[in-house]
């Protein structure tokens, strides 16, 4: 009974945790680089200008469904020419920014 | 042959014996809040969850299928390391879906470089190296807890066994 009283502990826990995380306003106030998708595969296409712009949707380039701007990478490889993404691709979501 | 390295002091598989429930419960109890957290993120946010799948390679195909197999899945290992008798079989599990995870984002990894984070919450933050490693840190415990649990149950000590 012990352990399952922990077990319900662990559970409290991590519903509370992720209730504040997710339902939190969550604003993305950092600048991204910010590069055009491929339309069939999705894949980040090569750059001769890097676009490094903060995380707003109403500069978006490359809207996805459900209301999602994609396409903001948190890096780039490469050098003036021929800039690639890099790091973690970051969701945007328009609500974001009301 | 008893070995001890410090006189006074348990060798480490004394300790391992002698700490396994203890152990075992510190490993279901962490495994709990992580499926727990991670099913709840996606369902709280499902409709992220299922837009981060529909990019993935491989799984957008089934990604229907996938926004409400996984948490379901997450929250029967959590129910499963609950409940005394099973939590045998939610080590497992917990192990298998790890692993699975694992080498996914491993060979996605290796093969391609468009792979938007799919994980919720505090997690959302991490790069994906970070991602593998949180992952291997958590099959470690699912492991470890796996095998004092076994040892826990050969031996008959668990209260799930000895009594009603």
């Amino acid at each position: 009974m012990k352990r399952k009283i922990w077990g319900l502990i662990a559970v409290a826990l991590a519903l509370s945790l992720s209730a504040f995380t997710s339902f939190r306003p969550e604003r993305k106030t950092g600048s991204y680089y910010w590069f055009a998708l491929d339309s069939f595969s999705g894949m980040p296409l090569t750059t001769s200008t890097l676009i490094y712009q903060p995380a707003d949707p109403y500069n978006c380039a490359n809207w996805g469904p459900y209301g999602y701007c994609v396409g903001a990478f948190t890096s780039y490889t490469g050098s003036s020419g021929a800039y690639e993404a890099a790091g973690v691709e970051v969701m945007i979501h328009s609500s974001l920014y009301p | 042959m008893s070995v001890r390295t410090i006189k006074g002091l348990p060798s480490l598989k004394e300790f391992i014996t002698k700490k396994k429930n203890s152990i075992a419960e510190v490993c279901a109890f962490s495994l709990i809040l992580l499926f727990v957290y991670a099913a709840s993120s996606k369902l709280f946010r499902w409709h992220l969850f299922r837009f981060q799948l529909e990019s993935y390679p491989w799984i957008r195909h089934f990604a229907g299928w996938v926004v409400w197999g996984v948490p379901a899945l997450e929250l029967a290992i959590a129910v499963l390391l609950i409940s005394g008798k099973e939590r045998l079989k939610g080590f497992y599990l917990s192990s298998v879906l790890l692993v699975v995870f694992t080498a996914y984002l491993l060979v996605m990894l290796r093969t391609q470089h468009h792979l938007p984070c799919s994980c919720g919450g505090v997690i959302q933050g991490m790069t994906w190296g970070q991602h593998i490693v949180f992952n291997l840190f958590f099959i470690l415990f699912s492991i470890t807890g796996g095998l004092c649990q076994r040892q826990q149950q050969a031996s008959g000590s668990s209260i799930f066994f000895s009594s009603p």
